[in-house]
Order: structure tokens, then C-alpha cells, then sequence
């Protein structure tokens, strides 16, 4: 089997030795450099990378990638997309031979897109960017997916992991691009929830409201159309609770919804609608591994909302053990710390510990 | 100095690569997206100092193709010339670029030829589109690319500059109507993809299915007039008992182009309708000027229509006027025996002789 690895780089000097040694198994690494003016392509090229340089102007993320792709060698097999800022864990090549069976043509794998304050994993969910060389093809001017043009067959193999180290930069809005992708492709639902997020990422919120609305109104998967109405809830405020329960309904599979009210009604100090949504959200114990999922409602977030809407109620006890799980999941902040300390302490003084 | 860049996609072009290099060689830039060949196109292409670049798509598509060259084209070149390898420059095109390229100019339109069969004379004369700045332009549809702006544009006419074209007769075009229908799909409201889904079906001889789509284009808004017109041309031809029908329809979409007039004179000779036969000559030879669109045909000004008059001019007893048409008709085809003999008859009836 022969893989490839692909990126487009831009001023990526930071990151190109470590990418370059992270895939350095692959038989192929090629990188299209959009117009560094670093030593980004010094450093790949001493580390054998294949460097060619492309422009696109106008710029989009699409064809950059399409470019990247058919650069790589034709008797390669199969192909992973990485960015300059992600890292193949070591072993993925065993890993990835392994699971790729007769026939694969997309195989999943974890995905940690961000990390928490102890350095665990943060938001993780199932990569699709390890892809068969044939049959594939990126679209959208941004927020680019790598569509299947031949059927698909895909294998899953959480052991094999993909790790993000994103920088922390501003990010350029791409509204324009996100605009020319809903224009070019008006049916794509997709297109439309980014354009809707992005707006909202702007302050723009009733044009948000509005084109989610749109977006509710077209046939969509429907964890994406659960985060929009999440993402509504924090834009059509009048409506907060509306949709989230629209939410909690839509997405039965996710904690999303019920941490989000529960934070709702612990803004509001109602203790008692606050502790049924946390025990609500940690009923569900099964990560539903994509995209929208939010690395907090999977770790300390329900548990801190838990243990003070539990203090107020007066259950000690159960405050007790949720404060103590929310440092588990973070055990560097000092807020929660100093809960489980005037917890334990109250215990203390009630000569129970 | 304007920097100058041609691009190319090849398949085994090991033949064409000398012929088309010679004609660019004044070109600063060359880049070459090399789709697979197995012959030695990419060896030759370098040996000569152009920048060849191995690229693999799939499933094919022709524009991502021409975008994949496009964009390894470097940042400082100002003009992107796009050929295909069986396409070549006529002498002189650098000048003649660099003195029509102004501040302002975005993309160039030239004179494209195509040239059939080794015939010394262009079976196809238009004016072509894919001189380009380097930035804000792209290819779109899967096959019969085109280049679209992306800013607004600003376009010279430089007709005196001209691009040849060999076409390989032995290419097969069995890929073209796969990605003909994934065009159609890809934009199902675009009439021109339309029409050449269409076409491919007549070329490929599935006449139902081209029936069908042509008919569906002409219930279309907004087709291009001289594509709807060769789409009832097409028609005629694939539906016989309709044939008059849509020869009538085809001159009164665009009365201005002779291959309606030409066609249309064909069938009413076919049917011994001199009259009608020789006012359709006569329309179609008071038109002086192709439309120079890529739909041109260049036999209609050679000596047919002239000869369809002079034989219909003849039947009506115009024997002065098949005179004048039979010599023209001659004059452009000097050799054609049955021409020259048909002129000496209609000369002899009129008591000259030779």
C-alpha cells in the first residue's frame, strides 16, 4: 500500500519539521506552498518533502486542496489531507494498514481538534480526511468537504488519531467566501448553517436568525440542524428556551442542549431546572464523536453546573462528588479548586469527612 | 516587462511537443500539467526547459485540470495564454499580444483555426477566449471548459493574431459525454452545457436521446440565439420527415448566418423547388460576414451556394444570372471539373464560347 500525505501551506515555519517528521512513514508528502515568505519550504524541502509552489487568486480553500491532492503521485493508494498544524500519532501507518480493508474508500479516525487546560483532549470527533486516491474531490469555496464522487465504503478506526495543536491567531472571517460557497451552491444546507454561525460569530444577529431559519427549512442531518438551533438560542434570545428544548428534541444523542439549559436556568438561579438538565446531560454517556460536539459538555462543564446547582438545593453530597469530578476534567482551575475546597470544608466543619 | 505564460494539460503528446514548443518559445513561462502520459511527453517537455508537472485526477474532470495548471503558474507573470498541445501560435503573436495588452485588459480574443484532414484551409474560424490576466479568472464545467472572470473584465479583439489548431483525429471523445452529463447536472439550468449534451448524443449517433435534449433546450429561456438556431439545424437533420420545419425555424433564428440559408437551399434543390431554392442562395449570399462564433463553418463560403444558385437560376430560366453565379462558383474552386463544366454549358446556351 502506498499512502500520500497532503497540505497547502502558508508561513507555516513552526510547524513544518514536526509535520514533516509526524508522516515521515508516508511514501509521499506533498505540500503546494500558497506563497510563504518564511522558511516554511527550506525546512520541508531539507526534510524531503515534495514542495510546489501555487497561487490562486481569488482564494479558495477547494481548489487549493484539489490542486494539493493531484499533485500526489498516481499509484498512491490512499491519501490523508493534513494540515501543517496536525500531527499523525505515532504508529498510524500500522494502524491505518490495518484497517483499510479491500474496498475501503474513507476511513475514520479520532480527530482531537482541541485541547483542555491539563492537556487532555478537548473537542474530538471522527476525522474524515484519510481518503482512497480515486473518487474523491473537495467542494465549497471555504468550509471545503471532500465529497464522494464513486460509492463509498467506509472502515472506522478510533485507534489511529489525528492531533491538532490549532494556533491561537486571530482568525480572518471568511464571510466573502462563505457567501460566494451558498451562492454557488444554494441547495447545500451545510453552506448555509456556516454562513449562519459565521454572522453569528459577527454580532449580526438578526441576519444569523434569519439565514438559520432558511437553513431549518432545507433537508439536513439532523445533528447539524440540533447545533443550529442551539446556536439560535444564543441569537434569538426572546426564544432561548424554545430552541433549545427544539434542540434537546432534534438531538436526543447529544449533552449539548441540556448543559446549554442548565446554565440557562443556573444564570437564572433556579437550582431545581438547573440539576435536572445536568443529571439530563450526563444520562448520555455515548460521545457522539462529531463536529458539533462541544469539548466542555463532555467534561467539567455538566459536573460544575451539577455540584453548585446541587449545593443551592441543599445536596451536599452529590455537590460534593460532581465538584470533584469537574477537576477531574480540569484540574487546573482555580474556581473549581476553591468549590470543592468550600464544599469539602463545609463537611468539614459538620464533622462528616 | 509583461511576463508572458503558457499552460497546457498533455496525455501523450509526444508528437505534438516540438510543434507546439517552436510556436511559444518567446513565451517566458511554460507550464505543463502532464495528466498520466506513457510516452515521453513529460521528458521531452523538460528537456526543452519547460516546467512539467505530473498531476492525477479522478474521477477526470477538465476544468479542475486546467485550474490545477493555472495555479502553478508563478505569481509574476501578467499573461496566461491556455492551449492545448495540438494548438499552436502563429509568428508574431508576442508582439502583437504585448502591443493589444493595455493598462486595463483582462483577457484577449484572437483568432482561432482549425484545421481538418491536412486541409490547407480552416474547416473552423472563430474568435477564442483563453488569453487571460494571471488572477481573477477560472475554468468551470467538467468538459468544453471555459475561462470565466471572477472580477469585471475588460476584453480587446486582436483578429490579426491567430491560433492554429491540428486536431488529433485518432483522439477519442468516448469521455466526453460522461462529463457532458455531469455538467448538465452540475448546472442543469445552463442551456449551453445543454446543448452540447445534446450534440454529443448526435455525434455519438444516439439519435433518441439527442432528439430529446434538443428539444428540451429549445424549451428552454434564455439560449443563445445562434445555439438554438444550429440546435433546429441538428433537428433537421436527425428528424427527415421534419427536415423543411426546421430549416424554416433555424433561418428565422438567425437569419444572419449562412449555414440555415445553405442547408435549407440543399433540400428545396433536393425537391427541385427552384424558386425557393434560389432565394435562399440569394439570402444567404447577401450575408458578407460570419458571426465568428465558434459555430461558424467555413464551407459556406466556398462555392456551394454559388453553385446551388446557378443550377436553380438555370431552372427558372435566369440564364444571366447562373451565368454570374456559375463563375463565381468557379472562381472559388478553379479545379472542381463538374463547376467549370457547368459554367462552359450555361456560356454555350448564351452563344459565348470559350
Amino acid at each position: 500500500m502506498k499512502i500520500g500525505i497532503y497540505a497547502p501551506a502558508l508561513n507555516e515555519e513552526k510547524h513544518a519539521q514536526a509535520w514533516a517528521d509526524s508522516c515521515a512513514e508516508a511514501d509521499y508528502r506533498v505540500v503546494a506552498d500558497t506563497g510563504s515568505t518564511d522558511n516554511t519550504k527550506t525546512i520541508l524541502q531539507a526534510a524531503g518533502v515534495q514542495v510546489h509552489d501555487i497561487l490562486i487568486k481569488p482564494w479558495r480553500f477547494d481548489l487549493a486542496y484539489n490542486v494539493t491532492m493531484a499533485l500526489i503521485p498516481a499509484d498512491a493508494d490512499v491519501c490523508i489531507c493534513l494540515h501543517m498544524d496536525e500531527r499523525l500519532e505515532a504508529g498510524w501507518r500500522e494502524k491505518l494498514e490495518a484497517a483499510w480493508k479491500p474496498g475501503t474508500t474513507r476511513l475514520r479516525y479520532t480527530y482531537i481538534w482541541n485541547w483542555m487546560a491539563d492537556g487532555s483532549p478537548g473537542k474530538t470527533w471522527w476525522g474524515d480526511r484519510i481518503h482512497a486516491r480515486a473518487g474523491y474531490i473537495w467542494a465549497g469555496a471555504t468550509h471545503e468537504g471532500l465529497c464522494a464522487r464513486l460509492p463509498e465504503h467506509q472502515e472506522m478506526c478510533g485507534d489511529l488519531r489525528i492531533l491538532h495543536y490549532p494556533d491561537v491567531k486571530v482568525k480572518k472571517s471568511d464571510l466573502d467566501l462563505l457567501n460566494e460557497a451558498v451562492r454557488e451552491h444554494p441547495g447545500d444546507a451545510r453552506m448555509k448553517a456556516y454562513l449562519g454561525r459565521e454572522l453569528m460569530y459577527r454580532g449580526q444577529a438578526e441576519e444569523s436568525v434569519r439565514v438559520y431559519k432558511e437553513f431549518l427549512t432545507m433537508p439536513c442531518w439532523n445533528v447539524e440542524r440540533g447545533h443550529a438551533m442551539i446556536n439560535l438560542s444564543s441569537v434569538d434570545t426572546e426564544n432561548k428556551l424554545y430552541w433549545l428544548k427544539c434542540a434537546a428534541l432534534e438531538i436526543p444523542t447529544h449533552r449539548e442542549p441540556h448543559v446549554e439549559m442548565a446554565r440557562h436556568y443556573y444564570q437564572k438561579s433556579e437550582w431545581q431546572s438547573c440539576w435536572e438538565h445536568t443529571q439530563k446531560a450526563l444520562a448520555i454517556t455515548h460521545h457522539p464523536m462529531d463536529y458539533t460536539c462541544s469539548e466542555e459538555a463532555w467534561s467539567w462543564l455538566p459536573h460544575d453546573l451539577a455540584a453548585i446547582a446541587a449545593w443551592n438545593l441543599g445536596l451536599r453530597q452529590e455537590a460534593l462528588t460532581h465538584a470533584r469530578m469537574a477537576i477531574q476534567f480540569n484540574a487546573t482551575d482555580t474556581r473549581l479548586q476553591n468549590n470543592v475546597k468550600l464544599i469539602e470544608d463545609w463537611f468539614k466543619e459538620q464533622n462528616l469527612i | 516587462m509583461t511576463k508572458i505564460a503558457v499552460y497546457t494539460i498533455s496525455l501523450n503528446e509526444q508528437k505534438h511537443v516540438h510543434t507546439w514548443f517552436n510556436s511559444v518559445k518567446e513565451a517566458d513561462y511554460w507550464l505543463v500539467a502532464d495528466t498520466g502520459s506513457t510516452d515521453q511527453t513529460v521528458y521531452e517537455l523538460r528537456e526543452l526547459g519547460v516546467k512539467c508537472e505530473v498531476i492525477h485526477v479522478r474521477p477526470w474532470r477538465f476544468d479542475l485540470a486546467r485550474n490545477i495548471a493555472l495555479s502553478l503558474i508563478p505569481a509574476d507573470v501578467d499573461i496566461c495564454i491556455s492551449m492545448d498541445m495540438d494548438e499552436h501560435m502563429v509568428p508574431g503573436w508576442r508582439p502583437q499580444l504585448e502591443q493589444a495588452w493595455q493598462g486595463e485588459t483582462t483577457r484577449i480574443n484572437y483568432a482561432y483555426h482549425t484545421y481538418y484532414n491536412s486541409s490547407s484551409e480552416p474547416g473552423l474560424k472563430f474568435m477564442a477566449n483563453k488569453i487571460h490576466a494571471r488572477h481573477n479568472y477560472t475554468w468551470r464545467r467538467p468538459v468544453h471548459e471555459t475561462v470565466y472572470p471572477l472580477a469585471s473584465e475588460c476584453i480587446t479583439q486582436v483578429p490579426h493574431m491567430i491560433m492554429n489548431h491540428v486536431p488529433d483525429a485518432q483522439k477519442h471523445r468516448s469521455q466526453y459525454l460522461p462529463l457532458l452529463l455531469q455538467s448538465h447536472t452540475e448546472n442543469p439550468e445552463c442551456a449551453q452545457t445543454l446543448f452540447w449534451l445534446a450534440r454529443e448524443y448526435a455525434h455519438e449517433n444516439q439519435h433518441e436521446s439527442a432528439v430529446q435534449y434538443f428539444h428540451k433546450l429549445l424549451q428552454m429561456p434564455h439560449v443563445w440565439h445562434l445555439e438554438k438556431s444550429e440546435a433546429e439545424r441538428w433537428l433537421a437533420k436527425l428528424l427527415p420527415h421534419e427536415q423543411l420545419q426546421w430549416l424554416r425555424r433555424c433561418v428565422a433564428t438567425a437569419p444572419e448566418r449562412r449555414e440555415g440559408w445553405r442547408d435549407l437551399a440543399l433540400y428545396l434543390y433536393s425537391h427541385a423547388n427552384w424558386a425557393s431554392c434560389y432565394s435562399a442562395c440569394t439570402e444567404a449570399l447577401n450575408i458578407t460576414h460570419g458571426t465568428n462564433s465558434y459555430l461558424d463553418m467555413t464551407d459556406v463560403w466556398g462555392p456551394q451556394l454559388h453553385d446551388l444558385a446557378a443550377i436553380s437560376a438555370w431552372n427558372l430560366g435566369l440564364k444571366m444570372e447562373s451565368e454570374s453565379h456559375a463563375q463565381a462558383a468557379v472562381n472559388l474552386d478553379p479545379q472542381d471539373h463538374r463547376l467549370v463544366a457547368n459554367l462552359t454549358a450555361i456560356q454555350h446556351s448564351l452563344g459565348k464560347t470559350a
